[in-house]
């Protein structure tokens, strides 16, 4: 399955794409760091033993109260701080989203800020509703955008991309050079050229793509992109987009040398 | 003769490969043992690299370029826009300047948010010391037992060390996630916080009547007197931040901008941080001088003292901050 990116614009100014993490990786990430906290809990309760369980309150001995009172300051500090603890610490990471691989990030790549993450999580409450731990809410809201966003992440301006996503494996220049896109679209022969008519209509979209709605300029660009693809049985082009081809096309064809 | 992306590609392709080897390097050793060399010279490489990829993509290089390019920065990007840490001196002016004017400064939301907690309290108490059966709508018959039992006899008759610190955590732990609750569903456009203000006011004011009307209202007085001023402002204050953090909402909804969520922000979490920190006061109150055999005078005065003390810090601190301005 092919995952959502994110494109986004730095503080350069310069564009570049995350994959956004997918809902089933978040939870495989959420359920890792729920049973870390389980087994620090499971340590501590064998620690204090099981007369934490008695009915009778009375029967507590002071060692008894004393380990509880620690139990619940932890469970107050692994309910609200954990999280907020180590994605401050791990830079946007959990133990569970450095296992899967994926990482808080500011949505419009910025620094994250404390104040984000607390907010982050803080929200987790409201994502849980209407069961406490599991975030049932937040999965809904997430599930009903492209860039699956719980409240959460939604309210502090968060997002969670694939952290393993870049490919950082040098590519092969020579091939890569001879490959380029402009010089896939040869100058075709006089006999194969667009007609005026069809030049017309590239000029056409090439000029008012920008004052288009997006679904307009994509359901044009793909009719234009694919009815060229075909007429000119064009090959290797799967990674260029249908705009890339159109605006290759119609220098190709307007060469005038 | 060789293309101008032939000429690019070869004059930037040494510095692409710099980059790619510090990113290495952090991955296996991590940031902090990045040599001094390649820490100078990561940002330049970083802002060098994103604009080569710019260049790529207006020259149209293949696909895989710019794609290797975009995989450069972007895992650079991950490392040099890391989280910012706290520092130590701003956690002292959080404490001296920001925190103290959280009230002040956000006066409506926290009146709003007082009105409704205590209005619904006193509102639901006159209700029912007037008309006793009106309780049993509100309050089912199990908890109004539970009530009873435990103020049936004075609280009063002090506890040991292991119970008071026991006694603490738990009200720690249970109180402040009540008031995080009470904060985290603002996010529903405010309602989520109004509800939980309105429902712990009238549960407040319903249970205090009934005890009264049993003639236990003396055995409740005695126990809460010393905490209940900063644990039940602290709820309210927790919603004042939540019925902000909805009215930001809906405004940046408005303008379709989520600045107006990023500008209320550090006002809403001082707000929250308010709460956290009054209930924490509280609950050391609550389990370790509240059921103690102490003087009821000395209860009194720790009442007064803290409820002095946080208008002190909370109101008159930054109103005279700003008159000296």
């Amino acid at each position: 399955m092919k995952s959502e990116t994110l494109t986004l614009e730095t503080p350069e100014k310069i564009v570049f794409t995350y994959n956004i993490a997918q809902l089933g990786t978040r939870a495989a990430a959420y359920v890792i760091d729920c049973l870390i906290q389980a087994g620090i809990f499971i340590v501590l309760f064998f620690l204090v033993g099981l007369n934490l369980f008695a009915v009778n309150k009375d029967d507590f001995d002071d060692n008894t109260l004393y380990y509880m009172a620690v139990v619940y300051i932890l469970m107050f500090l692994f309910q609200w701080g954990y999280f907020l603890f180590f994605e401050a610490l791990m830079n946007g990471q959990t133990p569970g989203k450095k296992a899967c691989h994926i990482r808080v990030i500011d949505i419009k790549g910025d620094h994250l800020d404390f104040q984000s993450l607390v907010i982050r999580n803080l929200l987790r409450a409201a994502d849980s509703i209407p069961f406490p731990f599991f975030n049932i809410l937040g999965g809904l809201v997430a599930i009903l955008q492209k860039e699956s966003r719980r409240l959460g992440d939604l309210v502090s301006g968060t997002i969670v991309v694939e952290d393993n996503g870049f490919n950082l494996k040098e590519p092969d220049f020579e091939t890569c050079l001879s490959m380029r896109p402009n010089q896939m679209f040869a100058r075709p022969s006089a006999k194969e050229r667009l007609s005026e008519k069809d030049l017309y209509i590239l000029r056409r979209f090439l000029n008012d793509k920008n004052s288009m709605t997006e679904e307009a300029y994509e359901r044009t660009a793909a009719a234009i992109a694919s009815k060229l693809k075909e007429r000119y049985r064009l090959e290797n082009v799967e990674n260029l987009s249908d705009l890339t081809i159109i605006e290759e096309m119609y220098k190709a064809h307007t060469d005038e040398n | 003769m060789k293309t101008k992306s032939e000429l690019f590609v070869e004059s930037r392709k040494e510095n692409w490969a710099a980059l790619r080897e510090i990113l290495v390097k952090i991955s296996r050793k991590g940031i902090r043992k990045l040599p001094i060399e390649d820490v100078t010279q990561f940002p330049d490489l970083y802002r060098s690299c994103c604009q080569d990829l710019a260049e790529a993509r207006m020259l149209g290089l293949s696909p895989d370029v710019i794609e290797y390019l975009n995989g450069i920065t972007g895992q650079a990007h991950s490392f040099l826009y890391f989280v910012k840490p706290l520092s130590r001196k701003g956690i002292l002016s959080f404490f001296k300047y920001h925190l103290p004017g959280c009230l002040v400064n956000n006066v409506r939301y926290v009146l709003i948010a007082l009105l409704l907690f205590w209005g619904s309290a006193v509102i639901s108490f006159v209700a029912i010391t007037h008309n006793p059966e009106l309780v049993h709508r509100f309050v089912s018959q199990a908890v109004l037992e539970q009530m009873e039992g435990m103020y049936h006899d004075s609280v009063a008759t002090g506890r040991t060390a292991a119970e008071q610190a026991h006694m603490s955590t738990y009200y720690i732990q249970h109180n402040t996630s009540i008031a995080f609750l009470c904060f985290s569903t603002g996010v529903f456009l405010g309602l989520g916080s109004i509800y939980f203000l309105l429902f712990n006011g009238i549960f407040l004011g319903c249970i205090f009547a009934y005890l009264v009307n049993q003639g236990l209202g003396m055995n409740l007085i005695e126990f809460v007197t010393a905490h209940s001023f900063l644990e039940l402002n602290a709820i309210a204050i927790a919603g004042a931040a939540g019925i902000m953090l909805g009215v930001s909402i809906l405004k940046s909804w408005k303008a379709y901008s989520f600045e107006c969520i990023k500008s209320s922000r550090d006002n809403i979490l001082l707000l929250v941080g308010a709460s956290a920190i009054l209930l924490f006061c509280a609950a050391m109150i609550e389990g370790n001088i509240s059921p103690s055999a102490i003087d009821y005078r000395i209860k009194l005065g720790i009442a007064v003292l803290t409820a002095a003390l946080s208008m002190l810090y909370f109101i008159a601190l930054p109103l005279i901050r700003r008159r000296q301005k």
